[in-house]
């Protein structure tokens, strides 16, 4: 199930969901994680010969505005890389044009002094960064090279190598948020199993009455929240901390928290369920999380 | 028959249960047949009651034995309990520790609390306990649900006053074993008087009961 689209949410995690969710940027970076590495990245493999005059690879870098650089291998020995960057630094300065676009690229390698950062492919992510970072302040934003099996090279950009770091950051947020808010993606089956477990019993109990939706409203923000049983399981990890069994005058009740955001803070307001799950009350929300 | 002939039956009735249920305004609906214009000022004028309260109403109750004049006396306690009490106020417990050795016997208990409250029905077996202790094996409950009028805010349903009215009775069964008194249960308005007369006959009859006379 896409729990993001179920999950109302405040304005800055629409934001977040924007960002993400943008087509400049490639799909890969959705789905980044604390485990993912440079080979999960989407990289460049633009390879020429040492003697490829300038003016060709000056052709390659304007069919592809997004290409980072040109690898420059020989023999299948790696040379090193020209950076969009440097190529076009140099062919424009003074007389850059007349000096390298009708000369082999290597000489415009041979004016380059610093290595290119290279990288096995199965660097993470976040080691990556922080490497693409520790170099030089003129460096920072050179490309960074990525060393696959077989000794094959490619290529990507600092600028990706980031943007992937910031969707890590971005999605343990939001898997922060939503465990906070959602608790954990359980099918209605496994929520209704572990309500009943808790109550200790399943005697009574139908599905519909787990799923049917009821509707309350925030005495904190005065906003309509709409809410299932199943809802409420699933929103705490800890099912003891949101179901509390009451035994009183002989009938049992259910104390449920809902839980729901209103102006920036997570709360949680108290309600009421018959032993037929009915809803008979709701109290004062109470607050349970601020974020920052 | 004339009134010269009619029994006279003194009984002591005590409203209990949480703060704010109308304990006291049951007492004062039930002694009108008719409700007056401003009732509804008056009664938003009374007060949280911080000592033992006393209410009279007389009723007359006609069956095939005879005719009963019943006079119901009110001995009505607050509704806060020990841990909710502050400095200036007293609680069921302080004021039942200065009334109790006065109190001869308590012929009708009713169990009051708002049907627009779960937690005041909740709490009804907290009030068993406590009253049993000055109850005797005649004394009649009732399960007394106010703000009737209130109907569309209702949080006690029919089936938990049906169900709590059996587990009151097995809980008082359970306290004193010997107990033969009855218990039934009425929903009322003290600010509409819905089904008020239906509540002082049933107090009456309950008082007739524990007085040791029958309606045969």
């Amino acid at each position: 199930m896409d729990q993001k689209k179920t999950v109302p949410r405040k304005q800055k995690y629409v934001l977040a969901e924007k960002l993400t969710s943008l087509d400049a940027y490639p799909a890969e970076l959705q789905n980044m994680n604390l485990d993912s590495m440079l080979m999960d990245l989407p990289a460049f493999h633009q390879v020429v010969s040492p003697g490829t005059p300038g003016h060709q690879v000056a052709v390659i870098f304007e069919d592809d505005p997004l290409l980072p650089g040109v690898i420059i291998m020989a023999e299948n020995v790696f040379r090193g890389i020209i950076s969009r960057d440097t190529f076009f630094q140099r062919t424009g300065k003074l007389f850059g044009t007349e000096v390298f676009l009708g000369r082999p690229i290597s000489k415009m390698l041979a004016t380059v002094d610093d290595s290119p950062l290279i990288l096995p492919e199965t660097t993470l992510i976040s080691l990556a960064a922080k490497s693409a970072l520790s170099r030089d302040h003129d460096l920072i934003y050179q490309p960074i090279v990525i060393e696959k099996e077989g000794r094959s090279y490619y290529i990507i950009s600092a600028l990706m190598l980031f943007l992937a770091q910031s969707h890590q950051l971005l999605n343990l947020h939001n898997q922060r948020f939503y465990t906070v808010e959602s608790g954990q993606d359980i099918s209605i089956k496994e929520a209704i199993i572990r309500f009943l477990e808790h109550i200790g019993t399943c005697e009574g109990f139908v599905l519909p009455m787990f799923v049917k939706r009821h509707t309350i409203r925030c005495d904190h923000c005065g906003n309509l929240v709409t809410y299932s049983i199943v809802d409420i399981i699933r929103s705490f990890t800890y099912i003891n901390q949101g179901v509390i069994v009451e035994e009183n005058m002989g009938t049992r009740t259910y104390r449920l928290y809902v839980r729901h955001h209103c102006d920036g803070e997570l709360w949680e307001i108290p309600v009421h369920h018959d032993k037929n799950l009915e809803y008979r009350s709701q109290r004062a929300a109470r607050i349970v999380e601020s974020y920052v | 028959m004339s009134e010269k002939n009619e029994q006279k039956i003194t009984g002591y009735v005590m409203p209990v249960g949480n703060g704010a249920v109308g304990k006291t305004s049951i007492a004062l609906t039930l002694q009108h047949d008719q409700l007056p214009p401003d009732w509804q000022e008056y009664l938003s004028q009374v007060r949280k009651t911080v000592n033992m309260e006393f209410q009279y109403v007389t009723d007359h109750y006609p069956c095939l034995s005879g005719n009963y004049q019943i006079l119901h006396q009110y001995l009505i306690p607050p509704g806060q309990k020990d841990f909710e009490v502050n400095p200036r106020s007293r609680s069921y417990d302080d004021v039942l520790a200065i009334y109790e050795p006065i109190i001869r016997r308590i012929d009708v208990v009713l169990l009051s609390y708002k049907l627009t409250r779960l937690d005041s029905f909740n709490d009804l077996e907290y009030w068993v306990e406590k009253v049993s202790r000055i109850c005797n094996d005649q004394t009649n409950f009732i399960l007394v649900g106010t703000f009737l009028d209130q109907e569309e805010n209702r949080e006690v349903s029919q089936e938990s006053v049906k169900t709590g009215t059996k587990y009151v009775y097995n809980l008082l069964k359970g306290l004193r074993p010997t107990w033969s008194g009855h218990c039934s249960s009425l929903e009322v308005s003290n600010l509409s008087g819905e089904n008020i007369s239906n509540l002082k006959t049933l107090i009456s009859q309950g008082l007739i009961l524990a007085s040791g006379f029958s309606f045969n």
